[in-house]
């Protein structure tokens, strides 16, 4: 099945509604709690990111029986150097949302964490696309 | 064949909850439905039914009912007649269902006075309970730890946040404590002793008979503060009358079979005394980074960032159910800010009497209550897992369980979507799972043939303006 959330740029009280309704969604079809786990805060961090530095954009979400595949599109400024932005500390944040508590250098690394494969594309100027997979393993509990 | 099917769940799944339906007083008017929080209630045929697997017993529906339709279901008081010797557990939020004219001693004397042979207080189970909790959190593990006090919070992450069990405080609850100390202490006695736990709490009285952490409850029976309360005023008045008569003489404490108590009454219990309200625990346990969240729609909204993975640097969370507290519970009796401000008022009144008498000479300070040695700790420790409770999922078998939800969707995106519960569940999208599960049809959506908008409107023209 395919679900499709629009994320409002900046709007700080929606964000996580993605993530949420995709715990929901997941613990609905019995899926294990650490996986579930695993895509909430990868969701979450990918949600922040469109919303804080893609000007706004959407998320569609695949449930298939072994893979859940998420992709997070924005028509932000895109990124310059993904390898850089992959480095645990470096954000491009401005001053306003760090003191907001956000823009800490920890949202791909973290998604990189949690997620099983993860694919960004992105070119100054027309936009970012990641895409994250999950894959339901034997085993997780 | 729909109320067949819910019937047919009913039956399966025959559980003991406080919290239960009087149908005869219940109008089916759909305001319960809207605010439980494990959407466990719905109504059919023009009365609510409870889920019972979904039921986690937080009262909110007793606190929302406008027809008082929702009740407590607590042991009665003449459980008390099947044991030789009678012992009451007050809840730290009894002294507060008082005001301070009626001191710790005079509740204590007038629990005694009603028939209560021994008196031990709940709250030396929550500074019991404080010391664990300390000692766990010296250890490393998983962040934020959260507090397993409140039953009704255990049974939310058991369902809905399965994810936070490893981070429940695997700790008995303080009432528990009490009970097996109050047990122990008496064991010389050979009479039939009695533990009846004097509590605000719904969930409690589920607890006491479906434990979980642990396998057995020390405690007989739960005795609401709304069936005590008055009992206890009286006695409470007859000790020390509003306006004393001549040559009155307080009466003496009366034990049921002049047993007199071995159990005494301890000082210094302010800082278990504070768990009756929000903030109480933390005030004991005076640790940095932990925070006090009440009202069962606040922890939810906290449960579900910590799952999301962006609370950081919280190392323990004090949740509670009820708004303010234990002392909001839906079988408390005072108004629970006027509970809160009288238990701030205890225990400042308590430091101040304290100060007072050891500021001159700093001499005497009052005796500690005893706590049980280090070794002891351990036994107060969870004793079972906690497993989740998967009443959310739709089919065991994920192919199985995915078609379904394509259905839930596709039903979903036909109904008006305002959710206005007049079907009986409280949403558009439970009524759409509840239709593919069998407990529901089509049918039951009042508003689909008449699109909401439209339909009214030409009504309202057609007919309201022109008579």
């Amino acid at each position: 099945m395919l679900i499709e959330y629009i994320i409002p740029r900046m709007d700080f009280s929606a964000a996580g509604k993605a993530s949420t309704d995709m715990k929901r969604r997941l613990t609905q079809l019995g899926l294990p709690v650490a996986l579930i786990k695993r895509i909430a805060i990868a969701m979450y961090e990918a949600e922040m990111n469109v919303a804080i530095h893609g000007d706004g954009g959407k998320a569609e979400v695949e449930i298939l029986e072994d893979c859940i595949s998420t992709r997070f599109t924005d028509k932000g400024p895109g990124i310059a150097d993904i390898e850089l932005a992959m480095q645990e500390g470096f954000s491009t944040a401005s001053e306003e949302i760090r003191n907001m508590g956000f823009g800490a250098g920890m949202g791909l690394p973290n998604m990189k964490r949690n997620a099983d494969e993860l694919i960004i594309q992105s070119e100054p100027g027309r936009g970012t696309t990641v895409i994250m997979r999950f894959k339901l393993q034997t085993g997780e509990l | 064949m729909n109320n067949k099917t819910l019937q047919n769940q009913e039956n399966n799944i025959r559980t003991f909850h406080s919290v239960q339906l009087d149908a005869d007083l219940c109008v089916g008017c759909t305001t319960c439905i809207k605010f439980c929080p494990t959407k466990a209630i719905r109504v059919r045929d023009g009365k609510a039914k409870i889920f019972e697997d979904r039921c986690i017993d937080c009262g909110e529906c007793i606190r929302r009912c406008p027809k008082g339709a929702k009740k407590a279901i607590s042991d009665p008081l003449f459980i008390l007649d099947g044991y030789d010797l009678k012992v009451a557990l007050p809840a730290p939020s009894l002294y507060a269902q008082f005001g301070t004219r009626y001191s710790q001693s005079d509740i204590f004397a007038a629990l005694h006075h009603m028939g209560f042979d021994e008196v031990f207080d709940v709250a030396w189970g929550a500074i019991v309970a404080t010391e664990i909790t300390r000692s766990i959190l010296a250890k490393p593990g998983p962040a934020p730890r959260i507090s397993s006090a409140c039953p009704v919070i255990v049974r939310l992450i058991q369902q809905r946040f399965p994810s936070l069990i490893p981070n429940l405080m695997p700790i008995l609850p303080p009432s528990e404590i009490a009970a097996r100390e109050a047990r122990k202490r008496l064991s010389e006695i050979s009479r039939k002793i009695g533990i009846f736990f004097l509590s605000p709490c719904t969930a409690k009285v589920t607890a006491v008979r479906m434990p979980l952490g642990y396998s057995q409850s020390s405690i007989d029976a739960v005795i609401s503060f709304s069936d005590i309360f008055l009992p206890l005023k009286r006695a409470l008045e007859e000790r020390k009358p509003l306006s004393p008569k001549k040559g009155f003489k307080s009466s003496v404490p009366q034990a049921s079979s002049g047993h007199s108590p071995i159990l005494p009454m301890m000082d210094n219990l302010e800082p278990g005394m504070g768990w009756a309200r929000s903030d109480g625990e933390l005030d004991a346990l005076r640790i940095p980074d932990s925070v006090s969240v009440d009202g069962i729609s606040n922890v939810i909204d906290l449960f579900e960032a910590i799952e999301n993975g962006n609370i950081e640097s919280i190392q323990y969370i004090e949740a509670l159910a009820c708004p303010g507290g234990c002392v909001g519970g839906p079988m408390a009796v005072e108004n629970p800010h006027i509970a809160r401000s009288n238990m701030r008022q205890r225990c400042q009144k308590d430091n101040l009497a304290a100060e007072a008498s050891s500021s001159p000479m700093k001499a005497i300070k009052p005796p500690s209550p005893k706590l049980p040695e280090q070794e002891e700790l351990p036994s107060y420790i969870w004793t079972e897992q906690v497993s989740p409770k998967p009443v959310l999922v739709l089919d065991a078998d994920l192919s199985k369980a995915l078609e379904m939800a394509e259905k839930i969707d596709t039903i979903h995106a036909q109904l008006p979507g305002i959710d206005c519960g007049a079907c009986g569940a409280p949403d558009c999208d439970c009524l759409a799972e509840d239709i593919v599960r069998g407990f529901a049809s089509i049918e039951d959506c009042r508003l689909l043939e008449h699109p909401y908008s439209k339909g009214t409107k030409e009504n309202i023209h057609s007919e309201g303006l022109s008579t």
